[in-house]
Parts: C-alpha cells; structure tokens; sequence
C-alpha cells in the first residue's frame, strides 16, 4: 500500500526513467553513507524507500546547543531524473519551527537546493548543510515569514516555540513548557486538532485570545 | 722559319695537322699557355680546361714572366689519349679521394658492424664471430654499446636515460590517474576510460563528459554558478579533455597551449566572414577566425554594437564545450613527449 503510494504520488518517477549516472551515484551514495564513520557522529542518516532509488527518506540530528537539540528530524528526498545535475527535491517531513522551513509545508529555502547547487554535492553535503542551517538560521531570508518575524523580534519565545516544536514533533528530550501545554489542552477543548493548536498558537505568539479569534472568526 | 708564326692550336695541344702545319709549332716562353680564368680562381673547366693550371706570381706578371712547369709542356704536348684535354669531366677523378675529404672534414671511418645476434641475445658463434659484439647496456639490457667508440656509448645511454625517464613519467602518470574519481558520477575515470576534463583554474577532478555536462546547464542555473567549480566554486573559462591526470601548473600551462594550438586549426562556426561581432568572443576566440581569401581580421571585437541575447551565448558556450571532439584530443605520449623536451 505505501509503495502504491508513492508510485502515484510521483508521476514524473513513473513516466520517465533515472538515468544511469543518477542510479549509480546514488548507489555510490549510499554506500558511503553506510560505511562513513563520521556520520553516526554528526548523526545523519539515508534510508532507501524504494527500489528505483528515486525516493529516500533522511534522518538528521538537532545540533546541540539549539533550540533542536536533541531532536530526530526526518526529511523527505525526492531524486530527479537528470541527478546530479539538478539537486534533489529536500523537505522536512518532520515538523519544525524555523524560520528557513515552512512551518506547514516543510519545504526548506536553501540556496544549495535551488540555484546554488553543484554538481559535486551529494546526500551527505546536503544534510550537513540542512544540519548546519538548524544552528545558524537565516531570518532575512525567510521561507516561512512568520517564524522570521518571531525570531526578529522576540527571539526568546521564539526559541521555547521552537523547543516545544523539537520535543513534541522531533522527540526531544526535556520537559514540555506547561503554559504552552495548557494553552493547547484549552484549544483541544474547543475541537480543535492538536497539530492546528500548536500552529495556530505558535503563529499569534502562544496568545490564547489572538488564537481563538483567528480560529473561530 | 722563325718568320712563321706560332700555331696557336698546336699551343693548347689540339693541332690535327701535325708536322704537316703550315704554322709553327714550337712553345716560346713569350707566349705561356696560361688559364688566365684560373689565375683569378674562376675557371668553370677545373682539370678538362685545355690551358695549363698554373698559379705564376702576381710580382712575375709585370716582369718577367715565368716559364711554364715541364710537366704541363710534355703532357699537353704529347698528343696522347690520356692527355687531360681528352679526359671528359666526369671520368676525371676529384682532387681529393672523396668528397668529405675535399671539404676539408677529417677522414670518414664507418665504424664496424655489431653483431645483430649478440645485440639481442647470444650469437652462437661466440668469440668466432666475424661481427663485434657490442658491450651490454645497464638500462636497456641490450648489448649495443660499441667498444671501439666512445661516442656511441655516450649517445646510447643518453638515449637510453631519455627514454627511460619517459617511461617513468608515464607510469607516474598513468599511477595519479588510476587514484582519481569523477566529483560528479564519481566513477573512476581511468578505470571506466573516460577522458578528464581538466579545469582552468582548480584542481578538482571531474570526467570530461560530466563537467562539460554540469556547464551545459547554463539555462537551468545562473552561468556564473555553472562555470564554476562543482566542488570549490572556483571560475573557470574552459575545460579542456585529456587522457591522463595532469595537476602540476606548469604541466596544465603546456596542456592549455598545446589545446589552443589545436583549437586555432579548427575554424570557428561563429565567425561570419568580414563582418563585425558575430563571434562573442572577438579575437579571444580560441577557433580560427578567416576570410575566404585567406586573411584574418586583425581587430575583431565580439559585437558591441548589437546586444546578444543571452541564450544565444549559452547556446554557443555550450556548442563550445561540446564540439571539441578526437580531433582536439590531446594525445598524451605525445604530450609527455613534448613535456621531457
């Protein structure tokens, strides 16, 4: 079933065939990925979902001494055909408050995954990069503008939403902020998903009126 | 009798009356029979001249002039068949014994034959052998060394070291390329007979076909970022192939002249003749810009006057890098060859 999934999900895979040199170098990839040492200490991770080797599924560590610390994220990789000369198709499957990451969608505004690929960039680059971007936001560059507004102008909630985002979604480790907790059991009462509480609260500044209002209005 | 005069054919010894000449025929010391061609070095007949090759004193010609050699008197005189007035030129033997001699160069001696057996080998015939056995050669193993001359053995072994450390930069060469993987299908190039496509200016290792595919893509990402190098950003203006791996600067220096050379045989598909601007790189162009007639446009600016559309330069740029095909190969024993001089 999961595997009728994807096949659906992606016609471009389904019309036309990887090229060879996109086959190989994946399987290169992948190779060096299970074997590299280096990478189970930076914590990164490939997993393959299918045969064709035109969908995987990557693992990234928070990096410590952030708001992700602690945190599993996991991303979703879509290979194109004519790869590695276009980058891959890269985006959060986990959810994640940061302000280079769509908080609905996960997409992920990177240069390296846009017009600033390069040929010689692999798998493993691309996840540090991702990796690296976690610690080092980029607000003036913002994909999701709301997140950057919040980390512009009030940077310490945005990094507890941030944090609650990491232990609810990426189980992070820690204790949950009660006021947030409360907050969201108060919207959960009202019928709302919890997924859309969190959302919507970390959106109005974790402002149970502003919240309410923006739901029900 | 002394009233008649002197037969002037009998001087030059080619009277066919003989005694029975009504002129007289008899040599005075008044009348030497001297080439004067000859006295001034220009006599074109050199021993077939029928005058005597005398040299007289210049100090003689004023004065008293000096009888001529007996020998030229009794020789022209004698009316015999080897007289050398019937000689022809070219039965007549050279001055000199040969020609090397005549040049004033020291006697030839060609050297005597090794024994071809013994060169490669042993010659059966041992110290029997009529052939001299050459001297064995400590790199080429072979036994070619002349005994007799020390100048073959010099050149022998200057040969043999020249090839020697050919064979050396070869291997060395061929050990750099096995090591090295294309950065982008990350395959070794040497192993799966790829050519390397060598950057301008970095020193990152891509197979030929992958780089100029990775510049290709000019209309799906900016030119600048494309130019550059995939794996240290580093712009590049070309890429030109090659079999072997080559890093050193002076070496990727000799490759890139060597490329231009090559490419300024070919003429470049963007040059419309006697017009301005159709080649967007002008007199830079590495392909040869010429007129029918033969000439070339000595100041030849890429359009100024006309603003080119920018698919239309990535177009070219990639016609560039694509159409350099075996003929703008770099052979690389050649190359190496090339490098040692």
């Amino acid at each position: 079933m999961l595997i009728l999934l994807i096949w659906y999900s992606d016609p471009q895979t389904r019309t036309t065939g990887m090229s060879n040199i996109a086959f190989s170098r994946i399987q290169r990839e992948c190779r060096e990925v299970v074997t590299n040492k280096d990478i189970e200490s930076t914590g990164i991770m490939i997993e393959m979902l299918n045969d064709q080797l035109t969908r995987m599924k990557g693992t990234i560590n928070g990096p410590p001494d952030s708001p992700y610390e602690g945190g599993k994220f996991d991303l979703d990789i879509v290979i194109p055909d004519n790869y590695p000369f276009q980058p891959p198709k890269v985006k959060f499957s986990t959810r994640i408050w940061h302000p280079n990451v769509s908080s609905q969608t996960g997409l992920i505004c990177l240069d390296i995954l846009k017009d600033q690929w390069a040929a010689s960039l692999t798998l493993r680059t691309v996840l540090l990069s991702v990796q690296s971007l976690l610690a080092l936001p980029e607000p003036k560059d913002p994909q999701d503008a709301v997140v950057a507004k919040q980390k512009m102008s009030e940077p310490q909630l945005f990094e507890k939403t941030a944090r609650f985002w990491t232990q609810h979604y990426a189980k992070g480790n820690g204790q949950k902020d009660p006021e947030f907790l409360h907050k969201i059991m108060k919207l959960k009462d009202m019928g709302v998903s919890e997924d859309q509480a969190i959302s919507t609260l970390s959106c109005c500044g974790w402002d149970l009126t502003r919240s309410t209002d923006y739901l029900f209005s | 009798m002394s009233s008649r005069p002197i037969c002037r054919y009998f001087i030059s010894g080619q009277c066919r009356y003989g005694n029975e000449c009504t002129f007289l025929h008899e040599r005075s010391n008044d009348t030497p029979n001297v080439c004067r061609f000859n006295e001034r070095g220009t006599c074109q007949y050199g021993t077939a001249c029928r005058y005597d090759h005398v040299k007289t004193k210049k100090s003689n010609k004023t004065g008293v002039r000096a009888p001529p050699p007996i020998a030229s008197i009794v020789t022209n005189s004698c009316l015999n068949a080897n007289a050398p007035s019937f000689v022809p030129s070219w039965l007549k033997k050279p001055e000199g014994s040969s020609y090397a001699e005549a040049a004033g160069a020291a006697p030839f001696i060609p050297l005597p034959t090794l024994c071809p057996y013994n060169e490669l080998g042993n010659c059966a015939k041992g110290n029997d052998c009529e052939y001299i056995h050459g001297l064995l050669c400590d790199l080429c193993k072979c036994k070619v060394l002349h005994p007799l001359s020390v100048e073959q053995q010099s050149l022998h072994i200057a040969q043999c070291t020249a090839k020697h450390e050919l064979q050396m930069k070869m291997a060395f060469a061929e050990q750099r390329s096995k090591e090295k993987s294309c950065g982008i299908c990350m395959e070794n190039v040497f192993e799966k007979n790829l050519r390397f496509g060598i950057l301008e200016n970095c020193k990152h290792c891509f197979c030929v076909e992958c780089i100029r595919e990775w510049r290709g893509k000019g209309n799906e990402f900016d030119t600048k970022t494309v130019r550059s190098c995939p794996e240290c950003r580093q712009h590049s203006d070309f890429v030109v192939p090659c079999i072997i791996w080559i890093e050193e600067k002076e070496e990727k220096e000799l490759l890139f002249t060597m490329y231009r050379e090559n490419a300024k045989k070919k003429k470049c598909k963007y040059y419309v003749p006697y017009s301005v601007g159709d080649c967007p790189f002008g007199n830079k162009c590495f392909y040869l810009h010429e007129n029918p007639d033969g000439t070339r446009p000595i100041d030849y600016r890429p359009g100024e006057n006309r603003r080119r559309e920018p698919e239309l330069l990535s177009a070219y740029f990639e016609a560039l890098e694509l159409e350099v095909n075996g003929d703008g190969e770099i052979d690389y024993i050649n190359f190496l060859i090339s490098n040692i001089i």
